[in-house]
């Protein structure tokens, strides 16, 4: 038994099996969601390359799960130490899938979501990497019928992420083929430039990096926000583990004057455009595309913190560092950022039900009739703006404190756009609780949406009163990059 | 052998043909058009690959081309646009205004904008055959071609049929580029497998509207 086709070829057939149940989404949720809580316990629990007693008698067998599987000549690659990643996703694709019942994400939302975190783990477990691109493309296209459900005429949105990400794959390919045989920096400075180019050019493509961001508001917009936010969040963050796993193993690439520069010139553009974008939007969907815009630029502000000598895995591990962000910095972002999002997503679909439309004008009053999905989505949306005593805000000051200590203009910039999410957010809650005639206050979210937009109402609080209980041990969680280094 | 003496006549083939899915409207022409630029597209990469390899790219080129066209037969004809009836694209995805562009007009545009991507093309084919080591030119001319005519579709293109043709364009040309550095039999087979892959989201693209939701 091989820890990929535990992790990777198990979940793969059974996403296959519950395609052909999706007449009974009660069912299909439970057993997507059980699956995944199972394989997070088993990497939680069993080591990989060391044997494993099955029972405390000795008459039962010791077992060994090896930590690769050959695969058509190639190797899929799972290590004692990946097991926090696959505990990572595993964990997450069930928190998905849970609120995807109550967010009505349809039945297909489970067996392609299974799909895409599968394909996923293989881009991440794959040796050599540049099959991960060719994988990457293949979550993509499984994930388009999430975005652009039967019944629906089919929108510009998906059509451009399909275009994007699908012209991502060859600069990413081309990128694996100059790096093949190259172990340490080439003395031609042209070489070098093309590298770098494309390797900016595939990871802006599918990362949905300024100026190839333009899809992500319109998905929001029109798409099933739930299944929309899952597809937005999930693909972007695997890619990022991938681009940094690709700076981890090729050191030198770090030291190329000008690309941690890139990065954080990117990041700052991103979070401006996003948040002053979001600031003078109509449509709460689009202002969730915005914001989670400027999510991606924060998550390179992140990156380009690291000095260029250092092992980018600072930002993953727990190795002491000169930076003024702790070590793992990088990952505890995804909690606050992931439960901020979905519950975003869970209040915009409640909110949806009635009127089937998410314009400023058409929600007038709504908050009378939906009073628990719109302090939920108020909640998310200043969470993510970085309001004080929400989750998000500590790490936002810590990345805001590092970004000052080098320089106040990125550090003034960013503050710009914090102020246009700000600013968004006040203009959603005028929207939402404005009212031209006197309506009386009811709760109309039913018993399920309201027990869960209630939970991600107090983890959001939880995590901003009590930081100091969870980020020690999200920063502790990492070591990822270093370990799922393809 | 052969393959070299067919590398110009390849490199037009696909110039024509790209040129005319752009231009020609018509749905099952635009695909039969396809099918021929596949042609081209497998003369190319037969340079570089043995003929059984090259031969799976032109089957996969095909066989997305065929997916798409059954895609097509299954829309129900009174959805179909009306300008579907004339064999040549005559305004629409220009009209961005109540008047609509002269037929000619539109058609100079398209001749003209894919005369300077042909331009483009040529000025940086030999430019590459310093960057990948043992490029042809008619390679790198017929992939530059291909790459830019389907950027160029996807520019003009709003409808699934047209951006899913423009992708698989870009992809071929594309591929033939990635044919002379990369031989693995797997690579082969992964891109084949997203060609079809992509044929295939074309074809629910194109029919999901007519399926029976489950929202």
């Amino acid at each position: 038994m091989s820890a990929p086709m535990i992790w990777i070829f198990l979940p793969g057939l059974a996403s296959i099996g519950l395609f052909f149940l999706r007449g009974k989404q009660r069912l299909i949720t439970l057993l997507g969601v059980g699956l995944c809580m199972l394989l997070a316990l088993l990497a939680w629990t069993l080591p990989i390359g060391r044997p494993v007693s099955l029972g405390p008698w000795s008459f039962l067998p010791v077992i060994q799960i090896t930590d690769s599987f050959l695969f058509l000549g190639r190797r899929l690659v799972l290590e004692n130490s990946d097991r926090s990643l696959l505990i990572l996703v595993y964990l997450g694709l069930a928190f998905w899938f849970g609120g995807g019942y109550i967010a009505r994400a349809g039945s297909i939302f489970v067996p392609l979501g299974l799909a895409m975190g599968v394909l996923l783990t293989a881009a991440l477990a794959v040796e050599p990497f540049l099959y991960a691109a060719l994988l990457i493309e293949m979550t993509v296209l499984v994930s388009i019928p999430l975005l652009s459900p039967p019944g629906q005429s089919v929108r510009p949105g998906v059509l451009r992420y399909l275009t994007f990400q699908t012209l991502g794959m060859p600069f990413i390919l081309f990128t694996g083929w100059l790096l093949t045989g190259v172990g340490s920096e080439p003395a031609d400075p042209g070489f070098v430039l093309r590298i770098t180019s494309l390797f900016s050019l595939g990871f802006a493509l599918i990362m949905a990096i300024f100026p190839f961001h333009i899809w992500i508001p319109m998905i929001t917009e029109e798409a099933h926000p739930y299944r929309a936010v899952f597809v937005i969040f999930v693909i972007p963050t695997v890619v990022s583990l991938f681009a940094l796993s690709f700076l981890d193993q090729y050191s030198w690439l770090r030291s190329i004057s000008g690309l941690f520069t890139g990065f954080r010139l990117v990041g700052i553009i991103m979070v401006i455009v996003g948040g002053i974008w979001a600031a003078f939007q109509n449509h709460i969907g689009r202002v969730l595309g915005f914001t989670i815009i400027t999510e991606i630029g924060l998550t390179l502000l992140t990156i380009s913190l690291v000095e260029p000598a250092q092992s980018i895995s600072i930002l993953a591990g727990s190795q002491t560092s000169g930076l003024t962000l702790p070590p793992g910095f990088l990952f505890a972002q995804l909690l606050p950022r992931g439960i901020a999002l979905a519950l975003w997503a869970l209040a915009l679909t409640t909110l949806r039900r009635s009127p089937d439309q998410l314009y400023f004008a058409s929600l007038s009053g709504i908050s009378r009739r939906y009073p628990i999905a719109t302090t939920s989505l108020l909640l998310a949306q200043f969470s993510l703006a970085g309001f004080p005593l929400l989750a998000s805000y500590p790490l936002l000051l810590q990345l805001w404190g590092a970004i000052g200590s080098q320089s106040i203009l990125p550090a003034f910039m960013l503050l710009i756009g914090i102020v246009g999410l700000v600013i968004a957010g006040f203009r959603t809650m005028v929207a939402l609780f404005k009212t031209s005639e006197p309506q009386a206050w009811q709760i109309s979210e039913t018993r399920s949406e309201r027990w869960l937009l209630a939970l991600g109402c107090g983890m959001l609080l939880l995590i901003g009163l009590l930081p100091q209980w969870f980020y020690p041990t999200l920063f502790n969680l990492a070591n990822l990059i270093s370990v799922s280094a393809p | 052998m052969i393959f070299d003496l067919l590398a110009i006549p390849a490199v037009i083939l696909v110039a024509l043909t790209s040129l005319s899915i752009l231009v020609v409207r018509n749905w099952r022409l635009r695909i039969l058009f396809l099918a021929i630029q596949y042609i081209g597209v497998f003369l190319l990469v037969g340079m570089s690959w043995p003929i059984e390899m090259a031969v799976a790219k032109l089957v996969a080129g095909w066989m997305s081309g065929a997916i798409l066209g059954m895609a097509m037969l299954g829309i129900p004809s009174y959805d179909l646009p009306k300008t579907e009836q004339y064999p040549i694209d005559v305004a629409t995805d220009l009209a961005t205004s109540g008047t609509e562009p002269s037929r000619q007009i539109t058609h100079l545009f398209y001749l003209l904008a894919a005369l300077l991507v042909v331009l483009a093309a040529i000025s940086i084919a030999p430019l590459i055959e310093r960057w990948i080591p043992g490029i042809r030119l008619a390679q790198a001319l017929g992939a530059f071609i291909l790459i830019f005519m389907g950027t160029l579709q996807l520019a003009f293109k709003s409808r699934p049929f047209g951006v899913v043709i423009g992708i698989l364009t870009a992809l071929a040309g594309f591929e033939i580029l990635y044919s002379v550095v990369e031989n693995s039999v797997l690579v082969a087979g992964f891109l084949s497998a997203i060609t079809l892959g992509l044929a295939m989201i074309g074809s629910y693209l194109l029919t999901a509207p007519y399926m029976e939701g489950q929202e």
